[in-house]
């Protein structure tokens, strides 16, 4: 039986407890407020008072009804009539072996309880006592001595918290139960929730469900090694790649540079050498976006001026040789040059480098790109617009919505727009920033990135 | 400057062999290599270069453990080769003595230009003389000889001016020359930037409102325009 049957066992089975008690205090309650009704309207069927009505006194004579023959009759019951000197002066079908004379403990007595074993209702009548007396172990006789204003009123005070205990009784159980059922579960939510989030999970391995707390944990320690394991092959692939790219690099850039080659040889080289930093930075962006996302990469806090960021970014695109199809341009807002921001200088480098390469990699006509940099009290604005193709509405829809951005290519093929915004994406966040892609007009991409902002000096 | 001697430590025999080409098709006459940080401990023993260029992995001892040895006995100028990682996480702020760094993979222009720039502030030799459309500049002596006439430069401005030599032909940005003329705190510094530049340019242009040495590269910040630069 695993741990969770163990536990919903437990758990239905303690359910059933609390009902049952449940029912059985109710039954006990039942029995007495029953027998005490009974007690209350004994001989129901045979109201005493109606059937002393029914004899009658004259001139010494004493004689019943045709009607109270009937009805003793029919309840196989018997009468008689004592004097006050406890002397039988009329009976109708009284058994024979019953006395004709009593003493004043035996009446007083009988009343109460029973007339060798005959159980009897006496009424007070004109001629003496009335007594009726029924088949024996017909009607069973409890000792009640209650004035009655008071009785009704205690009985009714008992019913009310008799009730008022049992709910009581069960919400405090029930209540119980679930807390011992959420106090069991919760954690394992938790744990579910963080293994979903991808952050570490280390649930106590105690309690009702420590067999599935311990099973969470190796789960969640599974996936981050898993996780570690990936983040290292990348790290791996991309150290074990440097050399090779190198080599290629450099001869390329050689061949490239080498004017006694033929012309045409030169450009082969130059088309090699771009593939190869293209390729350079695609490595060089999954191990960052891979380190990111596993949070490998320590972030170093340091204040930054964004300006100052937008024009280092922009005069080193400008001193690596940009081609001249592209233009650069940085336009500053009134008082922007004096806002800081904190964060990783070399992330927050690579993050404009790659949105001003996204655009130069995509408008292989060339295009004109621009950043604004503007500020308010509370968030650094960075927008970097270019007036290129722009990208497709569904395109531009994923990658506003989804927390990773689609990571190659999209269904039809489009052109890779996608690990370097992807790593934009992940230093946004790392920076607790907020970033939009749309479309310009006429035509163009405008990325729109908000950091807060430190203080201003 | 061609013809010092640069050791290269790589375990990789084609990067190595790559290396010396692109050294060698530049100009270079001097280049030796080792293939471990164990060999060239003994070529270092032997006869010291002018500067060391490092790989930073390498099996057995490594390119820190490498420079540590270095750094022991001599201030020689090392220029680590690394991965993009190990340049952020273990090189911050040099503290291991490393002049510069270049992260693996490389262009053949990045490497040389690297190296020249380390060599020049290395070895720096006789008087250094930079040539500009107007006038020129002597850096040993901080004067600017235009004509007949002859002016020197004041501290704050030959340290601009020095930053903007340095990188002659490249556009320097406003923030990285306020730190070089005012120190680490260069915010709102932009004003005293744009006199001393102002200065600058009354005495290297022969038009001063209309430079063409000292250029303002928009937004940016300013590149210095160079004849060439005289040893």
């Amino acid at each position: 039986m695993t741990a969770v049957q163990h536990f919903f066992r437990k758990y239905f089975r303690s359910t059933v407890e609390i009902l049952l008690l449940f029912f059985a205090v109710n039954v006990v309650l039942g029995c007495v407020i029953v027998v005490t009704a009974a007690n209350n309207s004994e001989d129901s069927h045979m109201p005493v008072k109606k059937l002393a009505g029914m004899v009658t006194e004259t001139g010494g004579k004493i004689t019943a009804t045709r009607e109270f023959n009937d009805n003793l009759i029919e309840n196989n019951a018997w009468a008689m009539l004592l004097n006050d000197s406890g002397i039988v002066v009329w009976s109708e079908r009284m058994p024979d072996n019953l006395p004709r004379s009593y003493t004043a403990t035996q009446i007083a007595q009988f009343s109460r309880w029973y007339l060798q074993d005959y159980p009897v209702s006496v009424w007070a009548h004109p001629a003496g006592l009335f007594v009726i007396g029924y088949p024996k172990d017909s009607v069973v006789k409890y000792s009640f001595s209650m004035t009655s204003a008071k009785a009704v009123t205690a009985e009714l005070a008992g019913w009310s918290i008799l009730f008022a205990a049992n709910v009581l009784l069960m919400l405090i159980l029930f209540w119980r139960n679930t807390y011992k059922v959420e106090k069991a579960v919760k954690p394992i939510l938790t744990g579910i929730g963080a293994i979903v989030q991808g952050e570490s999970v280390s649930l106590p391995e105690k309690g009702e469900l420590a067999e599935v707390n311990e099973e969470l944990n190796h789960a969640g320690a599974k996936l981050q090694k898993k996780d570690l394991a990936r983040t290292e092959w990348i790290n791996g692939i991309s150290h074990d790649i440097r050399t090779p790219l190198s080599i290629i690099l450099g001869y390329a850039g050689e061949i490239e540079d080498d004017n006694t080659l033929p012309s045409e040889t030169q450009t082969q080289a130059g088309m090699i050498r771009r593939q190869a930093e293209k390729l350079r930075r695609l490595v060089s962006d999954l191990n960052l976006a891979s380190r990111l996302e596993y949070s490998m990469q320590p972030a170093t806090k340091a204040l930054i001026s964004p300006v100052e960021l937008a024009r280092q970014v922009m005069s080193d695109f400008i001193n690596n040789g940009l081609d001249e199809r592209f233009h650069l341009d940085l336009r500053v807002d009134t008082g922007a040059e004096k806002v800081m921001i904190e964060g990783d200088n070399a992330l927050l480098t690579r993050m404009l480098e790659n949105l001003i390469q996204n655009s130069i990699g995509h408008n292989s006509d060339g295009c004109n790109i621009s950043i604004t940099v503007g500020a308010d009290e509370t968030a650094c604005a960075l927008k970097v617009e270019d007036t290129g193709s722009g990208m497709s509405g569904p395109l531009l829809k994923r990658l506003n919505q989804a927390e990773i951005p689609p990571s190659t290519q999209d269904g039809k093929g489009e052109a890779a727009h996608g690990m370097g915004l992807k790593l934009v994406k992940q230093i946004v966040k790392v920076h607790q920033g907020k970033i939009e892609f749309s479309n310009a007009e006429p035509h163009g991409l405008i990325v729109r990135i908000e950091l807060p902002v430190h203080n201003r000096l | 400057m061609k013809d010092k001697p640069i050791l290269v430590v790589d375990d990789e025999l084609d990067l190595l062999t790559m290396i010396r080409s692109i050294f060698e098709h530049a100009g270079y006459t001097q280049i030796i290599t080792a293939s471990s940080g164990e060999a060239a401990l003994q070529l270092l023993a032997q006869k010291m270069p002018a500067m060391v260029i490092l790989d930073v992995m390498m099996p057995g001892m490594d390119g820190f453990e490498l420079l540590k040895e270095i750094r022991a006995v001599s201030k020689i100028p090392v220029l680590m080769l690394t991965a993009k990682g190990e340049a952020e996480d273990k090189f911050n702020g040099f503290e291991l003595g490393a002049d510069d760094y270049l992260i693996k993979p490389f262009l053949p222009k990045e490497l040389i230009l690297r190296v020249q720039a380390i060599l020049k502030r290395a070895y720096p030799d006789g008087s250094r003389v930079v040539e500009l459309a107007a006038s020129s500049v002597n850096l040993d002596k901080a004067e600017v000889r235009r004509g007949d006439t002859i002016v020197a430069l004041t501290a704050k401005e030959y340290a601009v001016f020095l930053k903007l030599s340095e990188n002659a032909g490249r556009v320097v940005t406003i923030g990285a020359l306020c730190q070089t003329a005012c120190g680490e705190i260069w915010q709102g510094y932009e004003t005293t930037l744009m006199t001393h530049i102002r200065h600058l340019r009354e005495k290297i242009e022969a038009n001063p409102s209309k430079p063409v040495s000292l250029v303002t590269v928009k937004g940016l910040g300013y590149k210095l325009i160079v004849k060439e630069i005289k040893k």
